[in-house]
């Protein structure tokens, strides 16, 4: 039996039941007419019934559901102005809400494409003193043998995280690809091991061992297609033979992405000086971290006793166990919660917002819904149909969001793939999707559940839209406060004028990581003539190498003060640049004192460098440096021939992203060892000229042809741009935290304006009458703006505790203003008075054209 | 011949499925009749609403302890839907007199003249 069949029996079977007391009625001598409305009137409504009925079958529920969505989706239909925006609000939430989950979905959930990712632990640095503690993701030579000799519990791994991209020849093919160095336990540590062939071998993993390199799955495609005698091929690599020892399985990656990977050579000299490994380990089976923790805390003590800090502080070195996944992503954990927390927000005041304008389209749907009610339908349905009306309204936002999610994931890349690189193989998959479809329905339910309870209540007082206005008030000010704060930090950063002259200077980079140019005379020699050469090019102003230039990452280096070792001497950290002697005037970076780098300064002249007034204010009291000595890594002690200005460059420790810091310029001729290095820098030509940067491109071009045409420079940049790199994370947290306060407060005025429109469109009449009885216009309006800047401004005082919460989220992203900044509080209370003002303003404008004669008269 | 509302008694809940049972024990009926029986049968205490008789009749169906089928009334030309009692809505009878039986006996325990 179908449901119309059986709806149709019953509906005969209660026709058949009312003829029947009809019957009756008439037998009784009532009139016809009389006896049918009789027997009606018993009956009761058979609508109901029916409805009561088909209820017992079941189908019932579902099918008035559908029916009712006909109806919300009509009326969705009949309003579209209504529709589009509350759509488009929930679309631009939910979808960024969904790309930003996917990325949290790769940074904080899901398991490491590794077997067993839960063995898997990153080793930190943690330096302790009287109840501070500081972490440090990254070993140093020392620090990284001691955990490999004394380690029984795990199985410990080394690699760099610094991948570089380099030159690949194959046959008379070359391929440009991303290389990674990595210790020879490296990949079984990670628990996959190469497809085709081996990893390394301890040998291989030494200083001066053989050259061995294993290829991902990828590259031995380009390279080799799909011939199976891959191990054994050689390959160049930035000039040197290289034999292919193994392939990794496809899909393999080490975190970032890597087309090949080389042994790192782990060393206590050189590299290994400073803090440039990073370490993981793999728990043996059986063992747990807090077995692991105990032995880690024992080794600990073998490390080599620490150095003081600057004030003197004694900061005890302890190896740290993180889940390799916290380790990896700890740069992006914060960012992504805080534009997490800020796109919720977004979609919390966009979801009131929606439930005030169902409230107030509400008041006009008063009439059908009491109607209804008379007729039969329960508060259950009422209640289910108004809040069906709310989730109809927001799943088609929510339908929207799906491709925006996509969008949105893209162009969070676009802004800075080198922040999600480490989370590039998040995608909009079904995860990101259920949670975007969580979001939808909570934003559904929130917008539709006063709505609904409003439609059911008996009592008739309407609930208070103003709660509602500030319910979003509190929520937006946080908002606007913590992008007030990241733009003042973006900007107090950008503007840093970093001790040089940007304007008119192009720097073109050179990759050196070639086997050619090892030798120290080879690499002078090019500069040498390099710039003599494009000094010679017509509208050069000025031209110079280095090695780094300001406002980039610089070349660490530790440097000791005094000629000779004193016991007990500390190692300080300083920057080190190699440089031809235009280097300072070309960049123009003042000299303070002394003399700059010369001609006459060459490899058999005594050492010299010149250091900023950083370097002196940090090492040397501030002291006239002049005639000074230091030492920089070697025993050979170094003089200080000059003090330059200090200038501003990126500092990847913790602190501002771009500081001063102190600087040691050391002439290009007294560098000896440029093979590590390279390997991590390209050095750069820095050119000053007021030529158009395309033609001074192709200029420099030929120049670099005619000296080597088998080196090509590889990017024209500027400062300005170089400088927009190192504040990259800077810029994006401003820029999406700006977009989503901003979309926000639009939002809160909205819901201001609508709060105080819906006021007046109440009471014209009664202002009218007001009016009529001598009431000033002004006064009029005042009044009418009351309940607007009201419960405003009730809302922002409900929001300040929320601002606590804001700062706890903060702390860390917010460089060179204070967290209480008044400047930024001050603007934000500036544009929210603007804005609830003009919000509140606008419809209580309608009044100086009220004509209270006419107003009386309806 | 109606009793004033305030001399009716409201049908306990669940209670109304147990007297359609009761009244199709003297054989099949439509639901006018089975309405009208109860009525008479209680001396008015009850009315019978359409909106809770229906869904009581449709819910016995559904459980399987009636069956219906449609005839004509008698003397009527007219085709009217018949409530049939079905063996195991016999025994369901039975079951809640039973138990209707055991819950009169033990509230009038409690409940003594005032």
């Amino acid at each position: 039996m179908t449901r119309k069949d059986r709806d149709d029996e019953l509906a005969r079977e209660l026709r058949a039941h009312m003829e029947m007391e009809a019957d009756e009625l008439l037998e009784q001598g009532l009139p016809p007419d009389a006896a049918r409305n009789a027997a009606r009137r018993s009956f009761g409504s058979p609508a109901l019934a029916m409805e009561r009925t088909r209820e017992m079958w079941g189908w019932n529920s579902l099918d008035s559901v559908l029916r009712n969505l006909r109806f919300a989706l009509r009326r969705a239909r009949k309003s579209p102005g209504f529709t589009a925006t509350v759509a488009v609000v929930i679309a631009l939430a939910v979808g960024v809400t969904t790309a930003i989950f996917a990325l949290i979905d790769v940074a904080f959930f899901k398991p490491l494409p590794y077997p067993e990712p839960d063995r898997l632990a990153y080793i930190s640095m943690s330096f302790e003193t009287a109840g501070r503690a500081a972490l440090e993701q990254v070993l140093t030579g020392a620090q990284w043998e001691t955990l490999r000799d004394n380690a029984t519990l795990v199985g410990p791994a080394v690699y760099s995280e610094w991948t570089a991209g380099v030159n690949c020849g194959a046959g008379d093919r070359a391929f440009f690809v991303q290389q990674q160095r990595v210790g020879a336990d490296f990949f079984r540590v990670l628990g996959v091991l190469p497809a085709f062939g081996r990893s390394f071998t301890r040998e291989e993993d030494s200083e001066n061992g053989p050259r061995a390199v294993v290829l991902s799955d990828s590259l031995r495609r380009r390279v080799f297609g799909t011939s199976p005698d891959v191990v054994g091929q050689k390959l160049l690599l930035r000039g040197e033979p290289y034999t292919v020892v193994g392939v990794m399985p496809a899909g393999f990656r080490s975190g970032v992405n890597v087309d090949l990977w080389t042994p790192l050579k782990p060393s206590i000299r050189g590299e290994g000086e400073g803090s440039n490994y990073q370490a993981m380990i793999r728990l043996k089976p059986g063992v747990s971290i807090a077995g692991a923790t105990g032995e880690l805390n024992t080794i600990s003590r073998a490390l080599p006793a620490p150095r003081p800090a600057r004030d003197g502080t004694v900061w005890v070195p302890n190896f740290k166990l993180q889940p390799l996944l916290e380790g990896r992503t700890s740069d992006l954990r914060k960012p992504l919660l805080l534009l997490l927390g800020a796109v919720l927000t977004v979609l919390l005041i966009g979801a009131i917002n929606v439930g005030g304008l169902l409230l107030a389209r509400q008041s006009g749907r008063a009439a059908e819904l009491a109607t209804r009610m008379a007729l039969g339908a329960s508060r259950g349905q009422v209640f289910r149909d108004v809040l069906l009306d709310s989730m109809v309204l927001v799943a088609i936002g929510g339908a929207l969001a799906v491709p925006l999610a996509f969008g949105a994931l893209d162009g969070l890349r676009w802004l800075n793939d080198k922040m999600f690189g480490l989370v590039d193989s998040a995608a909009i998959d079904g995860r990101a999707l259920s949670v975007g479809l969580a979001c939808t329905l909570g934003a559904g339910l929130i917008a539709g559940i006063l709505p609904a309870w409003q439609s059911v209540t008996r009592k008739r007082r309407a609930f208070p839209l103003g709660l509602l206005v500030a319910g979003q008030m509190a929520l937006v000010l946080p908002l606007l406060v913590g992008a007030g704060l990241l733009g003042r930090t973006f900007l107090t950063l950008w503007n840093i004028e970093g001790g040089f002259d940007p304007e008119n200077l192009v720097i073109a980079r050179i990759s050196l990581q070639d086997a050619r140019y090892d030798a120290a005379e080879k690499v002078r020699r090019l500069f040498r003539e390099g710039i003599t050469r494009i000094q010679g090019v017509p509208g050069v102003e000025g031209a110079a190498a280095g090695l780094t230039v300001p406002f980039e990452r610089q070349l660490n280096q530790g440097v000791r003060v005094g000629a000779q070792p004193v016991p007990g001497e500390r190692w300080r950290s300083t920057n080190l640049v190699y440089a031809t002697p235009s280097y300072l005037g070309t960049l123009r970076i003042p000299l303070l004192r002394g003399r700059g780098l010369q001609e006459s300064d060459t490899e058999t002249t005594e050492k010299v460098a010149v250091v900023n007034a950083t370097f002196v204010r940090r090492f040397l009291d501030g002291r006239d440096a002049v005639g000074e000595f230091i030492r920089l890594g070697g025993k050979e002690p170094v003089r200080i021939v000059g003090v330059s200005g200090g200038t501003a460059q990126r500092n990847t420790e913790r602190g501002a992203p771009l500081e001063f810091e102190p600087v040691a310029y050391i002439p290009v001729t007294q560098m000896t060892s440029f093979a590590m290095v390279h390997q991590w820098f390209s050095p750069a030509w820095i050119v000053r000229s007021r030529m158009q940067p395309e033609v001074l491109s192709r200029q420099l071009e030929s120049v670099m042809q005619t000296l080597d045409p088998m080196l090509s420079l590889s990017k024209f940049t500027t400062p300005v741009e170089i400088k927009g790199k190192t504040l990259g994370m800077q810029r994006l947290l401003v820029s999406l935290l700006g977009v989503l306060s901003g979309l926000g407060l639009m939002l809160c005025v909205l819901g201001v304006y609508g709060l105080v429109a819906s006021s007046v469109a109440e009471r014209t009449r009664e202002i009218g009458i007001r009016m009529a009885l001598g009431a000033s216009v002004p006064g009029v309006i005042q009044k009418a703006m009351r309940p607007g800047l009201l419960w405003a401004l009730t809302g922002v005082a409900a929001g300040v505790p929320l601002l606590y919460l804001g700062r706890t989220v903060l702390a860390g992203l917010i460089h060179g203003v204070s967290a209480v900044d008044p400047l930024t509080y001050g603007i934000v209370a500036g544009v929210l008075l603007v804005a609830v003002g003009a919000a509140s303003l606008l419809p209580a404008l309608t009044l100086t054209r009220l004509d209270p004669a006419v107003t009386l008269r309806n | 011949m109606d009793k004033p509302d305030n001399e009716r008694v409201e049908l306990m809940q669940g209670t109304l499925d147990m007297l359609v049972l009761q009244t199709l024990l003297f054989g099949p009926c439509h639901g006018h009749a089975i309405a009208k029986s109860i009525q008479r049968t209680s001396e008015e205490a009850f009315l019978v609403e359409h909106g809770s008789l229906y869904p009581a009749l449709h819910r016995l169906e559904r459980q399987g302890w009636v069956t219906t089928k449609w005839d004509k009334a008698p003397g009527k030309n007219r085709e009217v839907k018949y409530y049939l009692l079905t063996p195991s809505g016999k025994k369901q009878l039975v079951a809640v007199q039973n138990k209707w039986t055991q819950l009169v006996a033990a509230i009038g325990k409690v409940m003594r003249p005032v």
